[in-house]
This record gives structure tokens, C-alpha cells and sequence, in this order.
């Protein structure tokens, strides 16, 4: 029971929605389908949170190896939920001065505006761009000419770099009027536009007729890998 | 000296890229751009907008793509006020939302009086449910959407007046960094709902994979902080302007004071000094695109060019200025000639050198290699 109940819920809903996309009698049942699922979606929000309350608790209270991340992990959800579901110091809204929660939940000056302005923010944007860093060193260390197939990923790069930036511009736009298609901004349009988007379509393809497939295979039972480990 | 090179500290590397990012943002260099098809085909087709037309602008990114997707941003919520569009925000990322608020700053500063919430533009906030909201709000956007970031019924204000979905939107613009982004609009609103006319700015590493859009289910596209440059330079363009007389009255006289010795190139840079403004500026000079110039500007090239500045005024006034009654102009008051408002343009000089330096890199990496495998084969 604990495995068949939800391979029919799976199976049922997957037939409705493929049904229904086919028969415009049924568009208002996959409408709401596409409801629940967002309802779901905030339910498994919830889920989540709890799932990551209780794996770290855990952690902290077995002293296993980063426990410290992990009290810090939890003091990061318990304050950022804390000041979000509560607006702290959240400004009401000019219409209503005396009602202290009529302000939006991240309004300017709240705690969570405050969180997001001097944490978030910064710590997001600074991973980013760290990235530069480890680019440029990889660059220097991997990106090497072994074979035909890293000589023309090696050439392409150099074509991009260039056609990307203002340098594309600076060494091919004296022959732009007359060539415009052979300066480097011009070849690198043709690279994208061309050969990217032809390599592009054929994944996307592929990635489709695989997902078909294995939405088939869960549909009808075969795929059970979803419930979980166990079952699959 | 290639053993050296073999076994360089990376943190040689790291200060190398430091510098090449630094020292252009120290310097500010002016790079131009020409609008490429792609990005040009986003900015005609919100010119041809009528207006009065809805857009809804979809900001699914966080701060970690803000310095790529923010300069689009704030370019898209530029254009489409100045062409008097009603606009509605959403995200689909929970931490999209303070990029709103971005947007929201940009239009309570330059179009202050012009635009006001509920009237002109609307912050619909977050919606959950990553594609399964598109889909959702394609047919009916009440249904996650039913009221704005402020808590009160969409129908109550005239911004949303007569929008039922998105099919009654004129336009979807998608900001996105990933999932669920340009992507999934494509997928899921653009594609099914041929009447939901698309157009998209997307990261560089993004970019790729939605090329296969062009031109049939995306109008148009900014790849990278490269196609907000682009589209920048096109706002420039049209937007930078004012009229032709007073541009002809003073190309007219620069041409007049051009002596042999003193060369056109340089009363140009003498007048450059002299209003202490960028090249993106006089370049706007040269090409007769001049807007509504502050009274402390006309007094110092009257001075300059040995002119009446009452001419200049007048030249102004035909073009659709007005001075009467002491009024001024703010010194850089909606020109978007303006390298303060071409946040990607000053962005591209950093690049540039990032690139360059990239390139550098792989080229002595390569040296290396080669000379390292030539050195084992005559062993």
C-alpha cells in the first residue's frame, strides 16, 4: 500500500494532464492540477525547512565532524524566519500609521530588508565574482591545445573573448563597412547564431525525447526511482 | 624561467586579474558599442509599443547576477517609461525581490510626478512554483497574482486595469539568470500562447543555450552585460537627443573658429575641459545630439565658442526647451547620453581587460606546455 498509493496519485495526475492537454473539454482540470501543484510547491516549502531543522539538529547533537556550520546554518533560518513571519521593524504603511504589520514583509528599514541589504547581498555578489579568480588561474593551468578538439574549443574561446569585448571591434573595424561578416564581432555573431544554436538544438532535442521517455516510463510504472531508493 | 612559469604561485594570477579589473574601474575608460540585430530587435519592438501598452517584467535573478542583469533592468524600466508603457514587476526567484526594488527606485527618481504606483507601474512580488506560475498566470494571473506586494486586489488599480493574463499583456519581458528563467517563459508562456509576444536579457553563461529562440519564440535578446551595453548605446541614441538648431548653431560655430592653428579636434577638447563632461557627451556635441542644457553649461560655451548666450537660448527654445521665467535645467537631467546612466557601458572597460588578461593567460599556458613537451621528447 505504501508503495502503490503513490504510484497511482503519480500515474493518475499524469494521465489527466496529458489527457487534458489534448481535449479543450478538460482545460479547466488541468488548470486547477497546476493549482494543487502550487499549493503543493508551499507545502513542500515547509517540508523542506523542517527537513533542514532536523538533519542539523542532529548534527549538533551528535558533535559530527562542521557541527559548528551547522549551529550557524541554524541560527541563520531560526533569525532570517523569525524577522521575516514577524516584520521586524517593518514600517507601517503611510495609509495605516497605527497598524505595525501593514507594512510589506521586506520593506526598507525591516530586519529582513537589513539581512538581505547587508548579507545576502554581499555574500552572494562576492562568490560571484570570485569565479574571475579561479577562471583565470584554470585558464592558465587546463585550457591547453592536446588534441584537434581542444585546438578548436581553443580557437573558439579566442574568437569570443575578442569578438565579446571592445578589442573585436578595435582590430576588425577598419574592414567592417566592406567585410562585416568576417570581423571578429561578425564571426562571433556567426558562431553563436550557427554553429551554438545548431549544437544547442540538438541537445534540447535529445534532452525532449528523453524526458518523453521517462515520463512513459514513470507513467506506467516501470520508473519508481521517484518514491525512493528503496523502491526503485 | 619556464620552470618558474610551471610552477607559478596562483595567487600571482589572482592579483594579475585584481588589477585588470581595478585599475578600469578607477579609470572609467569610454568604450562605444553599436546595437547588435539581436539586441536591436528588443529595442524596436518596445519603440513600436503603443502608449499606454502593459508590459510585465519578470525579474528571475539574485544578487549574484545583479551586476550582469541590473544595468538591463534599470535600461528596460527607462525605455518603456519614457515611451509611457504601464509596467508590472513579478520574480520568480524569492530572493528576486529587492530587484524590484531597483526598478521601483529608478522610476520614483527620474520619473518622479510622471509615473506613480497603481497608476503607471505595479510590484506584484514573488510567485511561487517556478514554471507551474507561468503556466498559471498565461491563463489567468489573478489566480497567483490575485493581489500586489502591498496586499490589495489587483483590480483596484488602474496599471492592471483590463489585464486578466498574460496573454493580455502587450509585452513579457524575462531578466533571468536560470532556473526558472528565459527558459521556461519560452516554454511555458511564449510558445503555447503565441499571442504572448517575448523578449528576454540574460546572463553570458545563460546566453547559449536560448540562441535556438531567436528570432521565432524570443522578439529579441541581451546576452551578457555586452547586450546591456548595446542596448544602452541604442537608448543613447534616441534618447540623448533634444532638436537640430541649437546642435547647427554650434557645429555651425565650431566650424567658424577652426583656424590653422587651432584644429577642430582641438576647440573640441578645449570645450570638453571646459563643461568638465565625458566623450559619450561631446560626442553627442559632434553629432548634433544635445539636450536641454543647465544655464552654467550655455554661459561656458557662449564663452568658449565667443558667443552670445542668449543665441544659444534661443536655439535652445526651438528645439523645445524652455527657459522662460528663470527656469533651469538639472546639469544631467535625463540625458541618457549620459555615461552616469550607462552603468554596462562603464562596465565594458573592466571586461575588456578581464578578457585580454584570460587570453594572456591561456597563450603562456600553452607556451609552456609546448616547450615543456618539447624538452621531454629530446630526452
Amino acid at each position: 500500500m505504501k508503495r502503490t498509493f503513490p504510484l497511482i496519485i503519480a500515474a493518475v495526475a499524469g494521465y489527466v494532464m496529458v489527457v487534458a492537454y489534448f481535449m479543450p473539454a478538460l482545460q479547466q482540470v488541468r488548470e486547477d492540477a497546476e493549482e494543487w501543484f502550487n499549493i503543493l510547491a508551499a507545502i513542500a516549502m515547509i517540508l523542506g525547512g523542517a527537513s533542514i531543522l532536523g538533519m542539523h539538529l542532529r548534527k549538533v547533537s551528535d558533535r559530527r565532524a562542521g557541527w559548528g556550520f551547522s549551529v550557524v546554518t541554524l541560527l541563520g533560518f531560526i533569525v532570517t524566519l523569525y524577522v521575516g513571519l514577524f516584520k521586524i521593524g517593518v514600517p507601517p504603511m503611510p495609509e495605516y500609521p497605527d497598524r505595525a504589520w501593514t507594512g510589506e514583509y521586506i520593506a526598507q528599514g525591516g530586519a529582513l530588508w537589513w539581512s538581505f541589504e547587508y548579507i545576502i547581498y554581499p555574500i552572494t555578489a562576492t562568490m560571484f565574482a570570485l569565479l574571475a579568480f579561479y577562471v583565470a588561474s584554470a585558464a592558465f593551468r587546463a585550457f591547453r591545445a592536446k588534441n584537434l578538439e581542444a585546438m578548436l574549443l581553443l580557437g573558439t574561446a579566442f574568437l569570443i573573448l575578442l569578438g565579446r569585448s571592445y578589442a573585436g571591434t578595435l582590430l576588425t573595424g577598419w574592414y567592417a563597412e566592406d567585410y562585416p561578416n568576417l570581423t571578429l564581432p561578425g564571426l562571433t555573431d556567426m558562431i553563436m547564431g550557427v554553429f551554438n544554436t545548431a549544437g544547442q538544438r540538438a541537445v534540447m532535442i535529445g534532452i525532449a525525447l528523453g524526458i518523453a521517455a521517462t515520463s512513459l516510463k514513470i507513467l506506467l510504472g516501470i520508473d519508481r526511482s521517484y518514491l525512493g531508493s528503496r523502491n526503485a | 624561467m619556464s620552470e618558474w612559469l610551471t610552477n607559478l604561485d596562483r595567487r600571482w594570477i589572482f592579483l594579475a586579474m585584481f588589477l585588470a579589473v581595478a585599475i578600469p574601474v578607477l579609470i572609467q575608460p569610454e568604450l562605444p558599442e553599436q546595437p547588435t540585430p539581436i539586441v536591436q530587435a528588443v529595442f524596436d519592438k518596445i519603440e513600436s509599443l503603443p502608449e499606454g501598452s502593459t508590459v510585465l517584467l519578470s525579474l528571475d535573478y539574485d544578487p549574484a547576477s545583479e551586476p550582469e542583469l541590473g544595468p538591463m533592468n534599470v535600461a528596460f524600466t527607462r525605455h518603456l517609461a519614457l515611451r509611457g508603457h504601464n509596467l508590472l514587476y513579478i520574480t520568480l526567484w524569492p530572493t528576486g525581490v529587492p530587484m524590484i526594488d531597483d526598478a521601483v527606485r529608478v522610476l520614483e527618481n527620474e520619473f518622479h510626478g510622471r509615473y506613480t504606483y497603481g497608476e503607471n507601474y505595479l510590484n506584484l512580488g514573488y510567485g511561487a512554483g517556478q514554471e507551474a506560475a507561468i503556466k498559471l498566470i498565461a491563463t489567468d494571473l489573478a489566480k497567483l497574482f490575485g493581489v500586489d506586494s502591498r496586499g490589495r486586489p489587483l483590480g483596484s488599480y488602474n496599471a492592471a486595469r483590463g489585464i486578466r493574463s498574460l496573454q493580455d499583456t502587450d509585452l513579457v519581458i524575462s531578466i533571468g539568470a536560470g532556473y526558472p528563467g528565459t527558459k521556461e517563459w519560452v516554454q511555458y508562456a511564449g510558445t503555447p500562447f503565441p499571442e504572448i509576444e517575448l523578449v528576454a536579457g540574460v546572463t553570458g553563461v545563460s546566453a547559449p543555450p536560448q540562441y535556438p529562440y531567436y528570432p521565432q519564440q524570443l522578439i529579441g535578446m541581451l546576452p551578457a552585460i555586452k547586450g546591456a551595453a548595446e542596448y544602452e548605446a541604442a537608448l543613447a541614441l534616441v534618447y540623448g537627443t533634444a532638436g537640430e538648431a541649437l546642435p547647427e548653431l554650434l557645429n555651425a560655430r565650431i566650424q567658424e573658429m577652426v583656424t590653422d592653428e587651432r584644429s577642430e579636434d582641438e576647440l573640441i577638447e578645449e570645450l570638453t575641459d571646459a563643461l568638465d563632461i565625458g566623450a559619450t557627451q561631446m560626442q553627442s556635441f559632434r553629432t548634433g545630439r544635445i539636450n536641454c542644457l543647465p544655464l552654467e553649461q550655455i554661459t561656458t560655451i557662449a564663452e568658449v565658442l565667443e558667443i552670445d548666450p542668449m543665441a544659444i537660448i534661443e536655439a535652445a527654445t526651438e528645439d523645445g526647451c524652455d527657459y522662460a521665467d528663470g527656469r533651469d535645467y538639472p546639469d544631467h537631467y535625463l540625458n541618457y547620453g549620459l555615461t552616469e546612466f550607462q552603468t554596462a557601458l562603464r562596465r565594458m572597460g573592466p571586461q575588456l581587460s578581464a578578457h585580454l588578461l584570460m587570453l594572456a593567460l591561456i597563450v603562456l599556458g600553452n607556451l609552456i606546455f609546448f616547450l615543456d613537451r618539447r624538452k621531454e621528447r629530446r630526452r
